[in-house]
């Protein structure tokens, strides 16, 4: 994985593809671990963003599956994108 | 790839950032919370952007980031848009009512956005934002998104301390300022956008407002002289003022209904740059309805608003028709001078002295009273007194009623922003020079239908159909 080729773009974001080397993936995103079960996640990709918010929920029920409490940030209707921000109501 | 292709997609190659965004085929779109590259078939609801439009807003950093990540955060803080609408509401001392009442913002959602705008749609947000004076764009991305609080302040202060002929300006009318301030910053903005070039910054202000030796009259006089050879003016007649204002000026004018007491007034804000920038808000309703009174009225204002040093103007300056008609040569105690000042302006402005005393000579006729009314396009009551002035006094000037009105073509040529505009949901202070400079920044790419929809207070498809028309009109 670390031997991928690094897409040179001048950024100072690291990327997905540093990950994949630009091949195809099924989904990425953001995960953030607030104990060793309890997971947040957010389509907030680039190249591998979720296309509407049934596949953002696929990628949740996965991590499910695997026993963790997953809190999707959810889907942002004004951007047509995943949320990159939890609304705490 | 490099940073500018991954950011306004292919085509713009060996160009400069704002080239780039210039000639940039993609669009944004933005929410309450974000930005993202906008994504037709995904029917997003947000407000699209060019990426001229995201570029100069946001930057380069945050569009690289919602490239990067499909969107990028916008929040400066959890709160910044709830914060920035209510402090502002409470800074202008208005009522969620007025406000309801002004963006036409629905009573639930102006209230839901002072404390979970997220709730809000981004539209609703920025109609709100606009009204109260706020620039929009910065919503969210500032938590105080370019409120000028020195203009909130003065306008809490005319709702309850004014004394005066203007007396104390009600809610609406306040808030009518306050849009006033956005409309004044976004047409500054396009002008400059789409290079209009602003003839009154050659004008600088003038502390002078007299002396026992020169009176304030004089120096209004000799302001109004200069002011016709920075022009070019000579001692011809002026056909529309309005136009002349805004189009070789390049000061924004603002018509709008205010309570008839009030003729007209300056509004200052402030440019991206932080400068200050200036225009005039000119009532339709009252005297003004006669075009020869509006254009002493908007006379008036430009001899404040071109010489006037900053302190004097305020951020707010409202002028009553008692005062803003005023013969400037008639003493009173409690003169005010620098109102004087700007009645001389105006009237000598309109109608160069010397030009008067040859087309009024001694002995003076009530045909050359008429005759001065419809050459300098001035009122009767207007006329005798400037006449009179022009010779010192010397003669007499007959009082007798002149039954005459401002002939169509002076009427047509200051009223033609009031009496025709295509879309009907646009208010009357947003329509004129104004809807132009936002149909020409549309069809030049600079702003997309969303914004011009939003500045226009109408809907995208109403926007679109017009803006040619706008265009070629306006």
């Amino acid at each position: 994985m670390f031997e991928a080729p690094i897409a040179k773009i001048g950024s100072a974001y690291p990327k997905h593809t540093n990950l994949t080397g630009g091949a195809e993936a099924y989904l990425g995103g953001e995960m953030w671990f607030a104990s060793t079960v309890d997971l947040y996640l957010s389509g907030g990709s680039g190249r591998y963003h979720p296309e509407d918010r049934n596949q953002l929920e696929e990628a949740a029920q996965v991590f499910e599956s695997f026993g963790y409490q997953v809190t999707s940030l959810g889907w942002n209707d004004s951007l047509g994108e995943a949320k990159r921000v939890l609304e705490v109501t | 790839m490099d940073l500018l292709t991954f950011i306004f997609g292919p085509g713009i190659e060996g160009l400069s950032a704002e080239d780039a965004a210039r000639r940039s085929s993609r669009c944004y779109v933005r929410g309450e919370d974000g930005i993202s590259i906008y994504k037709k078939h995904r029917r997003p609801t947000g407000h699209v952007l060019t990426s001229w439009e995201a570029y100069t807003a946001f930057g380069s950093e945050i569009l690289e980031e919602a490239v990067e990540y499909s969107s990028a955060i916008l929040r400066e803080t959890a709160d910044a848009t709830s914060y920035a609408l209510r402090n502002r509401r409470e800074e202008l001392g208005l009522s969620h009512r007025s406000v309801v009442r002004a963006s036409g913002v629905s009573r639930e959602d102006v209230e839901i956005a002072e404390s979970s705008s997220y709730k809000v749609s981004i539209q609703s947000l920025e109609r709100i934002a606009f009204v109260l004076g706020l620039d929009e764009r910065f919503l969210a991305f500032k938590r105080d998104p370019g409120g000028d609080a020195r203009l909130a302040y003065r306008l809490r202060t005319l709702q309850t301390e004014r004394p005066g002929p203007t007396g104390t300006i009600s809610a609406g009318t306040a808030l009518l300022f306050a849009e006033a301030a956005s409309i004044i910053r976004v047409q500054h903005r396009l002008q400059s956008w789409l290079d209009v070039q602003a003839k009154s910054d050659r004008f600088r202000p003038v502390e002078d407002y007299g002396s026992p030796q020169t009176p304030a009259w004089r120096v209004g006089y000799n302001l109004a002289e200069h002011a016709r050879e920075a022009l070019q003016l000579g001692d011809s007649p002026i056909r529309s003022m309005r136009e002349l204002v805004e189009q070789r000026l390049g000061i924004p004018v603002i018509q709008a209904r205010l309570p008839d007491r009030i003729a007209g007034a300056t509004v200052m804000t402030n440019d991206d740059n932080g400068d200050e920038v200036r225009g005039v808000v000119l009532n339709t309703v009252g005297d003004n309805e006669n075009v020869w009174i509006r254009r002493s009225t908007l006379a008036h204002e430009l001899g404040h608003l071109l010489y006037d040093p900053d302190e004097r103007l305020q951020s707010v300056r409202v002028d009553s028709y008692v005062d803003s008609q005023k013969d400037p040569q008639t003493y009173s105690a409690d003169a005010d001078y620098v109102e004087q000042r700007a009645n001389a302006f105006a009237i000598a402005f309109l109608a160069p002295n010397e030009a008067v005393r040859q087309l009024a000579p001694t002995p003076i006729s009530v045909e050359d009273v008429s005759s001065v009314m419809h050459t300098f396009g001035i009122s009767q009551t207007a006329a005798r007194y400037h006449i009179a002035n022009c010779h010192y006094h010397n003669f007499n000037v007959p009082q007798e009623i002149i039954e005459s009105e401002p002939p169509y073509e002076q009427t047509a040529a200051e009223n033609f922003t009031v009496d025709f505009f295509p879309i009907r949901d646009t208010p009357e202070q947003r329509r004129g020079r104004f809807s132009g400079m936002v149909a020409r920044a549309y069809q030049e790419n600079f702003i997309s239908a969303h914004t011009g929809a939003l500045y226009l207070d109408c809907t995208i498809q109403d926007f679109q159909k017009n803006a040619d028309l706008l265009k070629s009109l306006y």
